[in-house]
């Protein structure tokens, strides 16, 4: 147990705070500002905010707090879904925003040394004149940054083909608790020892500080085509996701909407997706010119073998971002239809996608809750989104155990909790379901071999062998996300 | 049950603190510091293949299955491993993840870490563990699974692993032509940026160059390369190291594949697209430029293979990375059973 700040040290603290630190936030209004990030329901005022602008700073702060044993939660944009950067009542959040810099873009070794509070697009847009991109995209990411995507090994519509982040940075620079700075990677492709760089990613905050990454680019596709696909059963439509991987397509995206959703996103942004279809699948092709043709007609002749049905294809830039529109604004679409929805992050395996939607259905008749499916088809990313009314008490907790069944469900069928939002606080109690407690106590000293006093996000992401019950998930007010301007998942 | 014997070895020899040395088809006993004295425990009773559904692009075997079980597997319905590991000679995928060795297609795929979902592990205790999954996208709790890829053995001894794999591309043909070290890198980046460029190596100035894609496709590249066919073995033969001789020191040089130094000038080989850089000395190490194991900027040195009597292999790594080894090691291994000094002492 970390010590509490004493309300006597407290002014003794912030002075020492703000030797370290020229930007530090302790007065309540602006404290509020942080006082969660995209999982709004999870919120809790911070004891201090401090905005570092160098390493050295981080290092000061992170020391102090290692000194003090006050904890340490790290945040970049706050968009994470997790409740990963919601703040510790007794701890420093340690925004990471002016981490900001481009500070190198090699362009022959395809690389780009950048700072942690870079965003997700801002590297591929200082890229793009020289005919480079950074692969990973998750769809917050006009706004979210590199070090939370580290934080979470965000993945994206394109990590079918592209990979997670773990695939593709190559080297960090840390801070430990201590406040020492140290590197793992390298610029080239690896590096002796064991692959801390793996381990990192994903940890949540809970291992060290992100304060530099060195992220591998890659060059721009000369063409890309989008591909829209209609579907009179969903199973149908999982048999052709099958049927088009293991017939050697490798699509750059895959993508998959049940009924509700599609009208939903069709009502709301007016995509041009057919309406009376039970399924629709978006798949992306890129490469060169020549190779983007030849798979375009394998994957139209596999279309017409299973029975698919209003195809239309795009290959200029402007349809193909109408096509993809409808997709990623379902969440905002299934908002219009529903005071409140709750949504999940399961993967399974694709062979289970029938009869887990069947199942899905099967709860939503039970619970008599509405629920609308959005699928990362190509990895088995599902997230079904529960339709319910916060304001009535009997549909938020049913909506709350049909959530639980839906995880429980892709544990069941070979899957996991959380594909790419992260456990956080929000999916804490599930791993009790997953993991088995002397794999979760492993987890646990993992985290001390890095982070001995435990400073760094405690209580997050793994829980403690005594707490294994309580449930929560993401809950979203009248469509009422944070950050409601951003495209998710 | 094999893995109930396993465990049972693991917690006999911790108990009388005796080291083994993990052994699946003794392929690469040559790569890491030397512990060909300790007792092996072999994982090559563990040859089944779990599961495989082409259609999930996922396999799971068993640690002790062969590279060319799975390899052949895999091929039958269109599928490779994406990080192509080199097959030594009766190599076992628990191997082939432990080293961390890739093949040629490492820097337009990645490696075994790229493509590991999750494993089962035994660890210095005989505590058995299941971390990752059998899914692309996991990221609930730490990434052991990972951790585990290139780590020697050295924090534990893996029963089973799940893949990624990926479909075989369409068509496939090799090229070579001769091109000057001193317009190499050029010439390779050049070719790299090319989406259906899957191998990209050099030796005794010829370059040699592995397209993949649709047919119409790898043949209008092959045209504008405008050289010569060269055979797929070459690059198997590249990977597994048979165009060394048995008696040659080896050692490698990992760095960025535009770097004018590091062996640049020296190098016999120079592989992903000029990342990886081979340096072969057949006898006296003063006869040729020879590398220290070393780490200068971004560049790593790996002794691969020696016949001499030299200890250390792999570059030394930064105080308090090597603090996070040993915290690591004595977590997984508190005792020191498994696979001891195989990568640094006491590591």
């Amino acid at each position: 147990m970390l010590p509490i700040l004493l309300k006597g040290d407290l002014v003794g603290f912030v002075q020492q705070l703000r030797g370290v630190c020229a930007h530090v936030i302790d007065d309540k209004p602006r404290l509020k500002v942080y006082e969660a990030d995209g999982l709004t329901a999870k919120k809790s005022l911070p004891a201090f905010v401090a905005l570092p602008e160098s390493i050295s700073e981080v290092q000061g702060v992170v020391a102090l707090c290692h000194r003090e044993g006050v904890p340490v939660v790290a945040r970049g944009a706050g968009t994470g879904l997790s409740g990963g950067a919601m703040p510790h009542p007794e701890g420093v959040l340690l925004s990471l925003a002016k981490f900001n810099r481009v500070l190198e873009i090699d362009v022959e070794n395809r690389t780009a040394r950048v700072e942690p509070g870079v965003t997700n697009l801002g590297i591929s847009n200082a890229v793009r004149d020289l005919n480079l991109y950074y692969a990973p995209d998750p769809s917050s990411q006009i706004a979210c940054t590199i070090g939370g995507n580290i934080a979470e090994n965000s993945g994206g519509v394109h990590c079918l083909k592209y990979g997670l982040t773990v695939n593709n940075v190559r080297a960090l620079k840390l801070i430990s608790p201590e406040g020492e700075l140290y590197e793992v990677g390298a610029a080239g492709f690896d590096s002796p020892g064991f692959d801390l760089l793996a381990l990192l990613h994903g940890s949540e905050g809970m291992l060290g500080i992100v304060v530099e990454v060195t992220v591998q680019l890659l060059p721009k596709p000369e063409t890309i085509a989008v591909l829209l696909a209609g579907f009179n059963t969903v199973q149908q439509a999982g048999e052709t996701v099958a049927l088009i991987i293991s017939e050697g397509l490798l699509p750059a995206g895959l993508e998959m909407m049940d009924k509700l959703a599609i009208q939903a996103a069709e009502d709301f942004v007016h995509a041009g997706y057919p309406r009376d279809v039970a399924a629709l699948l978006l798949c992306e092709l890129d490469g060169s010119s020549e190779d983007v043709a030849a798979q375009l007609s394998r994957l139209q002749r596999l279309l017409a073998e299973s029975g698919a049905r209003d195809i239309q294809v795009a290959t200029d830039e402007a349809t193909r971002a109408v096509f993809w529109q409808g997709r990623k604004a379902a969440f905002p679409a299934v908002g219009r239809i529903s005071p409140d929805y709750y949504c999940m992050d399961g993967t399974i395996p694709k062979r289970e996608l029938a009869s887990v939607l069947a199942e899905i259905t099967a709860l939503s008749e039970r619970y008599g809750l509405g629920v609308a499916n959005v699928f990362h088809a190509g990895d088995g990313n599902l997230h079904p989104l529960i339709l319910y009314n916060a304001n009535d008490q009997k549909q938020l907790e049913d909506a709350e155990k049909f959530g639980a069944d839906i995880l429980t469900l892709c544990i069941e069928r070979g899957g996991t909790i959380t594909g790419e939002h992260g456990v956080g606080v929000e999916k804490i109690d599930q791993m009790c379901i997953q993991f088995s407690p002397g794999e979760l106590a492993r987890f646990h000293e993992i985290k001390a071999c890095f982070d001995p006093t435990g400073i760094l996000n405690p209580g997050k992401a793994v829980p403690t062998l005594n707490r294994c019950a309580e449930f929560g998930a993401m809950h979203v007010h009248r469509g009422q996300l944070n950050h409601p301007e951003l495209e998710r998942f | 049950m094999l893995i109930e014997a396993l465990v049972e070895q693991i917690k006999d020899h911790g108990s009388r603190q005796v080291p083994l040395r993990i052994e699946g088809g003794n392929s690469k006993a040559f790569y890491g510091r030397d512990i060909a004295d300790l007792e092996p425990i072999s994982t090559k009773g563990l040859n089944q293949i779990i599961s495989y559904e082409p259609s999930e692009l996922v396999i799971r075997v068993q640690a002790g299955c062969s590279l060319r079980e799975i390899n052949q597997v895999l091929l039958e319905k269109g599928q490779m491993l994406g990080f192509e590991p080199p097959d030594f000679g009766d190599s076992t995928i628990g191997g082939a993840i432990a080293s961390g060795i890739a093949g040629s297609r490492r820097p337009f795929a990645g490696a075994g870490r790229d493509f590991l979902l999750g494993l089962d592990l035994i660890d210095g205790q005989g505590e058995v563990f299941t971390f990752g999954g059998q899914v692309m996208k996991n990221v609930a709790g730490y990434d052991v699974s990972r951790l585990m890829a290139g780590a020697l053995g050295c924090l534990g001894l893996m029963t089973e692993v799940s893949l990624k794999v990926l479909p075989r591309p369409e068509y496939e043909q090799s090229a070579m032509k001769l091109v000057d070290r001193s317009e190499l890198l050029g010439t390779m980046n050049e070719l790299s940026a090319m989406p259906e460029v899957s191998g990209l190596a050099w030796r005794q100035n010829q370059l040699y160059v592995r397209f993949s894609g649709s047919e119409n496709t790898v043949n209008n590249r092959l045209s504008n390369f405008a050289g010569n066919d060269a055979t797929a073995d070459f690059w198997r033969d590249l990977d597994s190291m048979a165009l060394f001789s048995k008696s040659d020191r080896v050692w490698r040089v990992s760095t960025q594949a535009m770097d004018p130094g590091n062996l640049l000038e020296e190098a016999d080989l120079i592989d992903w697209a000029g990342a990886q850089r081979w340096l072969v000395d057949t006898d006296h190490p003063e006869s040729k430029v020879a590398p220290r194991i070393q780490t200068t900027g971004t560049a790593y040195t790996t002794l691969v293979k020696t016949g001499h009597n030299e200890t250390e292999r792999f570059a030394p790594l930064a105080s308090p990375v090597m603090a996070l080894h040993r915290k690591l090691k004595s977590t997984f291994d508190p005792l020191g059973i498994l696979n001891p000094n195989k990568m640094y002492e006491g590591i």
